[in-house]
C-alpha cells in the first residue's frame, strides 16, 4: 500500500542492515547494543524506512532517537504509517 | 523598486587539507571506505592555528576587490559561527582590515548552514531600501578548530573556508522571493559546548531534519514563486554531504541534471557552501544568464532558508 509499510518490510529493512536474522532482532529493545549498530547504520534505517513511506517519515516525532522494532511499530502506527 | 544582483563571488580554501587516508590514519578502526560512500567527500581544507575567520574572510573578500572599487563598498555582512571574537564585532574588525569607508553598515549574523540565504534577504532588503548601493557578504567559518581529530561524526565532513560575494543593486530584481525558517526545538542536532570546545552532531537528527524539512521549504518556496518546478534551471542546495543531499533529491523527485553538487571537492563548508557552489558551478558553465536558479540552506539552529536567484553574468 502507498506511503505504508508492513512490520515484515521494517524487519526485513533492519535485519539487512544490522546483519542480524529476522527473529533475533524483533527481540532486540535498543540496537544501540549490537555490534554492527553505528550512527551510519541509523542513518540507512532511517533513509530505507522513509523510501518506503514515500517521504512521510517526518511526521513521525523523534524517528532519530527511535532504536528497536517495537519502538518503531508504535511510533508508525500513531500515525497510521502501518499496513 | 530598486532589485539587486549577485555580481561577483570570490572564496578561498586553506592550504592544509586533509584527506581520508589521514582521517583513518588517526582513527584506525573507523571503516573509511563506508564512511566515504555516506558523506561522498575524500578532502577537508583545515585552517593552521594562526588562521582565523577574519584573516580568511580578508583573503576572500581581496579577490573581489581586485575587481570592484573598496570605496563602492556600502556594507559588509560577515555570517559566522567561529570567529575568534564574540566581542568586538568581526564584520568591524574586517572594515578596518581592509581599510573600508567608516560610514559603511557593517554586523556579524550568527547563522550555519542556513547563513547565506539569510544574508542574501538582509542584503536585498537594504538594497531594495536604496540606503545602499553594494556590499559584501562573507561567508566564514573554522569549524574544524573545533573538531578535534577523533571526532568520527563530523571531523569527515566539515571543512574551513570563507566565500565573499558581492550585491549591487540593478533595474532589474534578480534575487528572491525567499522562504525561511527556523525551529529551536532541533537545537541539540548540531552544537558546539563552550565547556567542551568540541562540536557534537546528531547525525540522524540532522539528517531526518533535512529530509523532512528541505523539500518541504523548496516546494513552499516553488508555490510562492508559481513557477513549475521544470522551469527552473538549477536546484544549488547546502553541500551538507551526498547522504542528506541523495534524499533531499529523491524526496523532491530532481534528476541528477537540475542539481549542482561539489561536497566531494570542497566538504561541507558551512554558510560558504552555497556561494562556493554557485562560483564553481558558474565556472564550470553548469548555470548560465538567465538561469532561474533555486538555492536551499538549512542546518544548525535548527534554521533553513530558499531563495529563488536569477543568475546573471558575474564579475
Amino acid at each position: 500500500m502507498k506511503n505504508k509499510i508492513s512490520k515484515e518490510e521494517i524487519i526485513k529493512i533492519i535485519s539487512k542492515i544490522l546483519k542480524i536474522s529476522p527473529k533475533e532482532i524483533e527481540k532486540i529493545d535498543n540496537y544501540e547494543k549490537m555490534d554492527s549498530w553505528d550512527s551510519l547504520a541509523q542513518l540507512d534505517i532511517i533513509s530505507a524506512i522513509d523510501k518506503k513511506l514515500n517521504g512521510k517519515i517526518g511526521k513521525v516525532k523523534n524517528i532519530a532517537e527511535i532504536k528497536s522494532v517495537r519502538k518503531l511499530i508504535s511510533a508508525l502506527k500513531k500515525k497510521s504509517l502501518i499496513v | 523598486m530598486q532589485g539587486s544582483k549577485i555580481l561577483a563571488i570570490e572564496y578561498f580554501l586553506p592550504q592544509n587539507v586533509e584527506n581520508n587516508k589521514i582521517f583513518k590514519k588517526n582513527n584506525p578502526s573507523v571503516n573509511i571506505d563506508r564512511i566515504k560512500a555516506k558523506t561522498g567527500i575524500n578532502n577537508r581544507y583545515i585552517s593552521n592555528d594562526k588562521e582565523t575567520v577574519i584573516d580568511i574572510s580578508i583573503k576572500a573578500i581581496n579577490k573581489i576587490l581586485k575587481k570592484f572599487p573598496k570605496n563602492k563598498i556600502d556594507f559588509v555582512i560577515l555570517v559566522s559561527q567561529t570567529s575568534n571574537f564574540r566581542i568586538p564585532t568581526s564584520a568591524c574588525i574586517i572594515q578596518n582590515r581592509l581599510n573600508l569607508r567608516k560610514d559603511i553598515i557593517a554586523f556579524d549574523i550568527n547563522l550555519g548552514c542556513s547563513g547565506f540565504v539569510y544574508a542574501l534577504r538582509m542584503a536585498s532588503s537594504l538594497i531594495e531600501s536604496k540606503e545602499v548601493n553594494n556590499g559584501i557578504i562573507v561567508c566564514a567559518d573554522t569549524y574544524t578548530k573545533h573538531i578535534s581529530k577523533t571526532n568520527t561524526a563530523c571531523r569527515p565532513i566539515f571543512s574551513d573556508a570563507a566565500a565573499a560575494t558581492l550585491i549591487s543593486k540593478s533595474k532589474k530584481n534578480y534575487i528572491g522571493p525567499f522562504e525561511l525558517g527556523a525551529d529551536g526545538s532541533g537545537a541539540d542536532a548540531l552544537l558546539l559546548s563552550s565547556e567542551t570546545n568540541e562540536i557534537v552532531m546528531n547525525g540522524a537528527k540532522v539528517l531526518t531534519f533535512a529530509m523532512d524539512v528541505v523539500p518541504n521549504n523548496v516546494e513552499a518556496l516553488l508555490k510562492k514563486i508559481k513557477i513549475n518546478r521544470n522551469k527552473i534551471d538549477k536546484f544549488i542546495f547546502h553541500q551538507a554531504s551526498k547522504y542528506i543531499l541523495d534524499n533531499i533529491n529523491r524526496r523532491l523527485s530532481l534528476e541528477k541534471d537540475k542539481t549542482f553538487e561539489n561536497y566531494g571537492k570542497v566538504g561541507n563548508t558551512i554558510s560558504a557552501s552555497i556561494p562556493i557552489a554557485l562560483k564553481d558551478a558558474c565556472t564550470k558553465k553548469k548555470i548560465s544568464n538567465n538561469n532561474k536558479i533555486i538555492i536551499a540552506g538549512y542546518g544548525v539552529g535548527l534554521s533553513w532558508g530558499s531563495a529563488l536567484i536569477k543568475w546573471n553574468k558575474i564579475l
